[in-house]
């Protein structure tokens, strides 16, 4: 394996660049400024390099596709004209252009708009198998559920008031809670993996594990 | 850091099972049984905690898949930030297959960028859930709205699902999901499914850290109750 290849090279640089943003944020040194502000631009230009990797990649895919004619092709072939004609409009127009506006505007907009409201039915006929009287977990979070939905919906609390006032309470007491403890736990664990990448005693994130058994 | 000099002593230090990071193996052997892919996401977003602990995922089940034969699918994308994630998700995938010695089943074209956009990078996988009839749905890291779709429709093919569970989707995944990963239980993966006593240690180490947190949220509270307000200035809160 060449050298440059070594895990042991990627997980100093890591470690190098993890200490540096750790130092910079924490002290106040306009060298170090300087050094983590090219460090983000190499960012930004590793990231927009790889997008055009990314296309190179959706193009070898959905053409092998059309290609070999297997089923949906004509999606994939649709999504390679789409792709060229928008990537083509873009170089010319920029990305306020008239045409490019009106592809977001006619397409990209109305489409995310219907993704996202396709979601609540999913979570309804996701519900209608959770919500069941099978144990007491389920007892509980099937009431919960129903209070919540009165508490939101216009006649809950014409029916009764009470509905507010325990969703309310389920909302502001044992939900703040629990999502808080999570929050807690997750910014506990993200400060010891932090710690473990620092020390390099996590590395699998890199590239598997680096031992090649024969 | 004391965890960790402890346990190079101790054999490995307990730490309680995680169901849905075991249940990974059982999917991964169930796909290969049905000879149907996986498909393994690593969500969305920039570098962060829970993106370096969905690749250490996608890295254990690409090995596991390369292992049993089986076919997996890493679908890239979703957002800007997350395209500089995706040159380091395919080393990840390609070097998986190579500690497993079978780097000739490595497929360039399965670790598959898909779209930018997150709501088209969400389409295109449930279409290859479908299409590709996939037998595992594996998502770890960051997932908006769109993991409720992806699951139920994995659902609806017969696959196992397991998810991490983000705070906001977590009661909708808790309902369609096999299994659910909350919050720290994602993020401690890496070190959990290495089986190494040293990284194991260090979460042993956090259960300190939340001992701590505990005992200062226990103190304030007595101490606010009390009149004594000597935390919140000291904390800078």
């Amino acid at each position: 394996m060449a050298w440059y290849k070594r895990r042991e090279i990627s997980m100093g640089l890591t470690s190098l660049v993890i200490l540096i943003f750790l130092i910079d944020f924490n002290l106040d040194i306009p060298t170090l400024k300087a050094v983590t502000n090219n460090l983000t631009t190499w960012g930004t230009v590793i990231g927009a390099f790889a997008i055009g990797l990314g296309y190179i990649n959706m193009y070898q895919h959905y053409g092998r596709k059309v290609q070999r004619k297997t089923p949906g092709w004509p999606y994939a072939l649709w999504l390679v004209i789409a792709t060229t004609v928008v990537t083509l409009v873009g170089a010319w127009q920029g990305r306020t252009g008239d045409l490019m506006t009106f592809f977001y505007d006619s397409f990209v907009g109305p489409l995310d708009a219907t993704f996202y409201s396709i979601a609540i039915f999913y979570m309804a006929s996701a519900a209608y198998r959770a919500f069941k009287f099978r144990s007491v977990e389920s007892t509980i979070l099937l009431t919960c559920a129903f209070i919540m939905l009165l508490k939101n919906a216009p006649i809950g609390e014409v029916i009764w008031p009470g509905f507010g006032t325990i969703g309310t309470w389920l909302m502001n007491y044992p939900v703040m809670g629990v999502s808080r403890g999570i929050t807690l736990s997750t910014t506990l664990g993200s400060v010891a993996l932090g710690l473990r990448v620092l020390l390099g005693k996590e590395y699998s994130y890199l590239a598997g594990t680096g031992e090649r058994k024969e | 850091m004391s965890m960790n000099s402890a346990s190079k002593s101790a054999e490995s230090p307990y730490i309680r099972r995680v169901a849905g990071l075991d249940a990974i193996e059982e999917a991964i052997e169930r796909a290969a049984e049905m000879n149907r892919p996986i498909l393994s996401g690593y969500g969305l977003g920039t570098f962060n905690p829970s993106t370096l602990a969905a690749l250490s995922i996608v890295g254990y089940v690409t090995r596991n898949a390369a292992r049993t034969g089986s076919e997996i699918i890493v679908p890239a994308g979703g957002d800007l930030g997350t395209s500089i994630v995706y040159p380091q998700a395919i080393e990840t995938v390609r070097s998986a297959y190579d500690d497993e010695g079978k780097l000739e089943d490595y497929n360039p074209e399965n670790v598959v960028f898909l779209s930018e956009s997150q709501f088209a990078w969400a389409t295109a996988q449930i279409g290859m859930i479908h299409e590709r009839n996939v037998g595992a749905l594996i998502l770890t890291g960051g997932y908006g709205p769109e993991i409720v779709a992806l699951s139920e429709e994995a659902k609806s093919v017969g696959s196992i699902v397991i998810v991490s569970g983000g705070l906001y989707s977590l009661c909708a995944t808790a309902c369609i999901a096999d299994y659910v990963l909350i919050g720290e239980e994602q993020i401690a993966a890496g070190a959990y499914l290495s089986r190494d006593p040293l990284q194991i240690g260090s979460i042993r180490g956090q259960d300190w850290g939340r001992l701590i947190a505990i005992a200062l949220i226990l103190i304030g509270v007595i101490a606010k109750t009390v009149g004594f307000d000597f935390l919140t200035p000291l904390l800078g809160l």
